[in-house]
């Protein structure tokens, strides 16, 4: 093969020099220093958590026998309270000019050294207990597997803040000019916070309100049931006994019991959503300072976290059918971290539910250069019509087969039903369908059920894929997908339905530019 | 202003005829697990445990073994016949798939690690993969199966100098020549220089506005 030849680059070439290598000696000039002294008080309750069960599963084999009862009792007791102390004794800290030091162990060292510029986003949590000792939480999240984050629990809340300014403000003055070095600390003129968009009260109750939590919500309630052993028999008689005593009139028939209990668990669900989405995110606010995007929220848990703008690698905003007929998305981001809860690895939510009009505002405070207002998608290609309408026409078509002959030959008269209301699908498939490429960014739409749409930074696009089913082969389809760092699976952002000509010519358009990067598309 | 993607025709290459054998052994070791699980499925719940089941005993699980052994001895060929990949100037091309077919681009500026892999059974016959990492996480690598050990190496190094000699670039310095002085075990994982590492790194944080 030919040596590539040498490539031409838009960007000017300004990148810092090479992270220290993990192994290199510790700097003496950085001064370690150790967690808050509460660490330990407020990790005894949760490790004694964590003892909670075997203790509990002793007291049923052995509740006749109290010496082993307490003697294992004792055992918990000091474990719970040796191994937060020794983790307080043993952990330090440091932060450097340009790395964030961890050092653990007293026996054996180990030292985990972060150069900043790695740093993708600053989390700080602050649970009840924590918020009454004036203690925080702090994550600094870095790209990579899991294992290269550092977790700071706890630190004192001036501790916390002083550790998370200082970061963000170091990783941005080396971003800027790797060539200074050293006395960096104080140097920083406080950075103005603009705000960006706050969530109202009303906001949250109409977010948990039209969430698609709850089918989640009564699964849950279920589980509890038959966690707690609750006698369904038992349950079944006494919400007929209620129901016997209150509204006696309505009559006896099961089925009327069971629907209510129904509606009544559905309605539960509902409200605990409501509840649940409105004290995670009260007083939602999202900021721009500088290059950093702040948002804080949380009534009983507060947490406050810093996205840097930059590292936005994918935007989705998100409805179902309730939310878009209020005129209400969720918008999410995408920021290649990876924190230590798999669930929220990378998410930030920044914002809970958002009228439509707004949509514009807040993405230009996230990606400065795109207006959404003025993107127009244009449609994919006419023939993805047929393969909505194949689809549809044949997934209702084997379900009401499967119906007709297990259950009930009156099954088979829905099949001329289910041909025009798969039409009709399919349609409303088509056009919920779109994308374009408008100045550096893809902005892809989709679904029928719950609408994505991604906006991603073409110079954020990791990897392009093209696949083609049989079906979209013999139509001369394919569907685009992009994968960009942080991005779980399902999240994803895909374009569907393209031309085969044109999604090639996508995929060709994408890895050029990636390898480019830098936007230089200038339009479609 | 730049000059979107350049229209060349990519070389395309096939992957080693050998792997024939390979993925036909891969697939019979799955024929072995999947038709035993079917059989005793058959044997021991479709047959026995189900009352008024119309297909007579061990003819589902025989069914199901059969339509294995005819895929394990199609598909084979098959994927072979639709294994195309490509090294172009700047990414790696991949095509593969029976039924679903898929075309890959991986550029590659955003290439963090290459690792060169054999199991046994590719040791047998004397091939190697290539796993191409990204940072994505979706499908974050990408395998290029059934590679002579020379080649596989001549690969790795020619996309590893590519990264760190355009890193060099970027930084206004001389660029390095060859590669990075990998070990020349076959099983030994590129670990990434920091050169090429930082090129694909800054992926992450470069800023969007107009270069």
């Amino acid at each position: 093969m030919d040596p590539p030849e040498p490539l031409t680059t838009l960007r000017p070439p300004a990148p810092p020099p090479a992270p220290p290598p993990a192994s290199a000696p510790l700097d003496p000039a950085i001064p370690l220093c150790r967690l808050h002294p509460l660490t330990p008080v407020i990790e005894i309750p949760r490790r004694i958590g964590s003892f909670l069960i075997p203790l509990v599963i002793l007291l049923v084999a052995k509740g006749d026998d109290p010496t082993a009862l307490f003697w294992w009792g004792g055992v918990a007791a000091v474990l719970s309270v040796l191994a937060p102390t020794h983790r307080w004794l043993s952990l330090r800290y440091g932060l450097g000019d340009d790395q964030f030091i961890i050092r653990r162990g007293l026996l054996s060292r180990h030292v985990r050294s972060i150069p900043l510029e790695h740093v993708q986003n600053v989390d700080l949590e602050r649970s009840l207990l924590h918020r009454l000792l004036g203690v925080a939480e702090l994550r600094l999240e870095t790209a990579g597997g899991a294992g290269a984050e550092a977790s700071l629990a706890v630190v004192s809340m001036r501790e916390a803040e002083r550790l998370r300014a200082e970061v963000m403000a170091l990783k941005h003055d080396r971003a800027r000019d790797p060539e200074r070095d050293g006395d960096l600390s104080l140097a920083h003129e406080p950075v103005v916070e603009t705000p960006v968009h706050t969530a109202s009260t009303a906001d949250l109750l109409l977010a948990g309100a039209t969430e698609n939590r709850i089918g989640l919500i009564i699964g849950g309630l279920f589980g509890l049931l038959e966690f707690f052993d609750v006698d369904e028999d038992r349950a079944q008689e006494a919400v007929e006994e209620f129901v016997d005593q209150h509204a006696s009139g309505i009559g006896e028939s099961e089925a009327l019991v069971v629907g209510l209990g129904v509606v009544a668990l559905v309605l539960v669900g509902w409200v605990v959503s409501i509840v649940l989405t409105a004290v995670t995110y009260h007083g939602f606010a999202l900021r721009r300072a500088g290059e950093d995007l702040r948002r804080r929220h949380g009534l009983l848990t507060r947490f406050e976290g810093v996205v840097p703008r930059k590292r936005v690698q994918v935007m989705h905003l998100e409805a179902n059918p309730l939310r878009r007929w209020l005129g209400r998305v969720t918008i999410g981001a995408e920021t290649a971290g990876s924190g230590q809860d798999r669930k929220s690895r990378g998410k930030a939510v920044l914002a809970p539910l958002l009228r439509v009009e707004a949509v514009g505002g807040l993405c230009s405070a996230v990606f400065g250069t795109l207006e959404l207002d003025t993107v127009a998608l244009s449609p994919v290609h006419r023939l993805a019509l047929r393969r909505g309408f194949l689809r549809f026409a044949l997934l209702g078509g084997l379900a009401l087969s499967a119906l007709a002959l297990a259950v009930d030959e009156r099954f088979w008269w829905g099949l001329p039903a289910w041909i025009p209301l798969a039409a009709i699908l399919a349609h409303y498939r088509y056009k919920a369908l779109g994308w374009v490429l408008h100045d550096g960014f893809l902005v892809s739409r989709a679904g029928l059920w719950t609408r994505r749409t991604w906006i991603v930074p073409v110079a954020r696009v990791q990897t392009v894929a093209l696949r083609q089913s049989p079906f979209q082969r013999r139509l001369g389809l394919a569907t685009l997908t992009v994968d960009t760092a942080g991005s779980h699976a399902w999240s994803r952002a895909r374009v569907i339905d393209l031309a085969e000509a044109e999604a090639r010519g996508l995929l060709e358009t994408l890895a050029w530019n990636s390898h480019v990067t830098g936007p230089v598309l200038g339009g479609v | 202003m730049n000059d979107g993607p350049p229209d060349d025709t990519p070389e395309f290459r096939r992957v080693d005829p050998r792997m024939r054998r390979l993925w036909f052994s891969e697939e019979l070791f799955g024929t072995v697990l999947l038709g035993g699980g079917a059989l005793a499925l058959d044997r021991f719940v479709l047959s026995t445990q189900i009352d008024g089941w119309p297909i007579p005993r061990w003819w589902t699980g025989a069914a199901v073994v059969v339509g294995l052994l005819l895929w394990a001895c199609v598909s084979p060929g098959l994927r072979y016949r639709n294994w195309r990949y490509a090294m172009r100037q700047h990414d790696v091309l991949l095509m593969y798939g029976i039924v679903w077919k898929v075309r890959r681009s991986i550029p590659r500026l955003r290439i963090q690690h290459v690792d060169v892999r054999a199991g046994p059974l590719s040791r047998m016959v004397g091939l190697v993969h290539l796993t191409l990492f990204t940072a994505g996480t979706g499908d974050a690598d990408a395998v290029i199966p059934g590679l002579l050990p020379e080649q596989a190496e001549g690969m790795r190094d020619a996309l590893l100098a590519a990264n760190a000699r355009d890193a060099d670039e970027r930084r206004g310095g001389t660029p390095t020549v060859g590669g990075q002085g990998a070990p020349a075990d076959e099983h030994a994982s590129a670990s990434d220089p920091p050169t090429g590492a930082r090129a694909a790194h800054d992926a992450f944080d470069d800023d969007h506005g107009p270069a």
